[in-house]
């Protein structure tokens, strides 16, 4: 186990390779928000924008990255004499540590380019900035702010890690199967975010809530502190606990099929 | 001593047994070879015992422990198949210093001099490689693990008689130094022969020789002559395999000491098999 590890942190194929993966995409991005920026310096029109690209796009590069660096991983483990359980366990550990140096990173993406945009007068919106909407240069890169917005991105990597495991695990038992089965779960969880349909759609909501009126708790000298839903008060620390929290659950509960795949999948590469 | 012990592996898939009941018992300080026909179960063997498959039943104890699941056992184990496990864009050299994370007595430094005497440039990349170079690359990751258990399944793979000469020389040096055990699933078996102290041969899922390589070589005999000389003299013994072209018959037989030139009627010749035309005879369909 102690191997593997060092490994996943120190040698070539762990977290070297995702953040050099990681790095690449969202150097990317933050190319493609100095071009929109160049757009919209021309237009009078806005002051600032809601882009989210870093939280949306870059948790999605995040979860597909850290599929193909556990598919090397599992073959390398294969080839080095790492069990399968110090493999899951190992692999399990690394994802949450990568997803939250991988939510770090993106806030320190948001705040560089934060300040890009305000030297030409101009804003750009974390996903928690994109509802406050007003007073925003007083809050933007606020530590609140940043450490809510970390929050909800670590709970959207935690998500797309979870989908990329799931089609990592079933993939090495069922083969073709996989694409189908992940994409079913896929829509599954869309259609439970945007009907609220069944328990997944009731946290989905719950965590939308907690988001909205959480949001009031990041900037209290400008929104007051008094915020409920259906009698609960919220507070900045309960909406920074529900995001991570629920994000490591939904993640865990992925992770658990992938490794009860991962246990019973002879390890084999290409012949 | 340390010892690896298969206890009664079978592995079915679906209906059909790739492996059937195999017992064996390989010790440090001793090279063996397991021999067979394709699909006789060699690879399904080396998969179980690296527990990157699952037996259907049995197991496999290292030095009494069950290797499966097992780290601490798996660490000693070092196998190199025939697939191709390690990410093709990877450099050799990368994957030599990789090494130390999961054996921890790797030995860069043996493995890059095994680079220079192959002439494998350590900065390509696997998927560059040929046929033969990915399997040296293969074997110097195996052979400089520095594991008790270094098991080769198909180590002469694409590899030219220049480079398979010098791998026979290295793996006896490498004996000689480490006193690892040595296991060789190959098809070049006259020419590995040499190397093996014993043997085990698979037949469809079976063990059916588990012996001292010489030993095995002579209890069975060649007898070669015209068909109604051999037929008249292998009446009543236990023959292996028996091949017939146009007059000319020669027949294997099992047991019993090599009857001397004298006691032979006229015509007929008798030999020691090399250990492949053994093989022949004894994994021959039918």
């Amino acid at each position: 186990m102690r191997g593997y590890l060092g490994y996943v942190f120190r040698g070539r194929e762990g977290l070297r390779s995702y953040a050099a993966f990681m790095g690449a995409a969202l150097g990317g991005l933050f190319v493609l928000h100095l071009f929109i920026l160049i757009v919209l310096v021309k237009d009078d029109y806005f002051d600032h924008i809601d882009l989210m690209f870093y939280e949306g796009l870059g948790s999605l590069f995040a979860g597909a990255f850290f599929g193909i660096v556990t598919e090397r991983l599992m073959k390398l483990s294969a080839f080095g004499g790492v069990s399968r359980r110090s493999f899951i366990i190992g692999t399990g550990v690394a994802g949450l540590l990568f997803a939250a140096l991988t939510s770090a990173a993106i806030q320190v993406m948001y705040i560089i380019t934060e300040l890009v945009y305000r030297l030409f007068g101009m804003g750009l919106d974390c996903m928690v900035m994109s509802g406050i909407g007003t007073h925003r240069s007083e809050v933007a890169i606020a530590p609140r702010t940043i450490i809510f917005n970390a929050a909800v991105t670590f709970f959207g990597i935690m998500l797309i890690y979870g989908f990329s495991v799931l089609f990592v695990g079933l993939r090495s038992r069922l083969r073709r199967a996989a694409p189908v089965i992940t994409g079913a779960v896929v829509v599954f969880f869309g259609y439970s975010y945007d009907m609220y349909a069944g328990p997944l759609g009731e946290l989905f909501g719950m965590l939308e809530d907690r988001l909205m009126f959480s949001e009031y708790a990041v900037a209290p000298e400008i929104f007051g502190t008094a915020a409920s839903v259906n009698g609960i008060s919220m507070t900045f620390g309960d909406g920074v606990l529900a995001f991570v929290v629920s994000g490591v659950l939904i993640f865990a509960v992925m992770y658990a099929v992938f490794a009860l795949a991962v246990m019973r999948a002879p390890l084999r590469g290409r012949g | 001593m340390s010892m690896m012990e298969i206890r009664s592996l079978t592995k079915r898939y679906g209906s059909k047994t790739a492996l059937d009941d195999v017992s064996l018992k390989i010790a440090k300080g001793s090279i063996y070879g397991l021999l067979g026909r394709n699909g006789a179960g060699k690879t399904t063997l080396v998969s179980l015992i690296s527990n990157r498959d699952f037996p259907t039943s049995g197991e496999v104890l290292l030095d009494g422990a069950n290797v499966k699941e097992n780290d601490r056992a798996l660490k000693n184990i070092c196998c190199m198949g025939a697939e191709q496990l390690l990410p093709g864009y990877m450099r050799v050299k990368d994957v030599i210093s990789s090494m130390r994370y999961f054996y921890k007595n790797t030995d860069a430094e043996y493995a890059n001099a095994l680079c220079e005497k192959f002439g494998l440039d350590p900065k390509k990349r696997l998927s560059r490689l040929s046929t033969g170079y990915r399997t040296i690359a293969k074997v110097i990751f195996a052979m400089s693990s520095g594991a008790d258990y270094i098991i080769l399944d198909e180590p002469t793979l694409g590899l030219d008689a220049n480079h398979r000469e010098l791998l026979y020389k290295l793996i006896i040096e490498r004996f000689n130094e480490t006193e690892a055990a040595f296991v060789i699933s190959t098809h070049l078996i006259d020419e590995c022969a040499g190397l093996f102290e014993r043997v085990f041969v698979l037949r469809e899922g079976r063990l059916i020789a588990d012996e001292d390589s010489d030993a095995l070589r002579r209890s069975a005999y060649l007898v070669e002559g015209k068909t109604a000389e051999v037929d008249s003299f292998i009446a009543g013994k236990k023959v292996l395999t028996r091949s017939e072209v146009g007059s000319f018959c020669s027949a294997c037989v099992s047991g019993g000491d090599v009857p001397s030139p004298d006691a032979l009627p006229d015509g007929l010749e008798v030999s020691q098999p090399t250990l492949q035309q053994l093989l022949i005879a004894m994994t021959e369909e039918g």
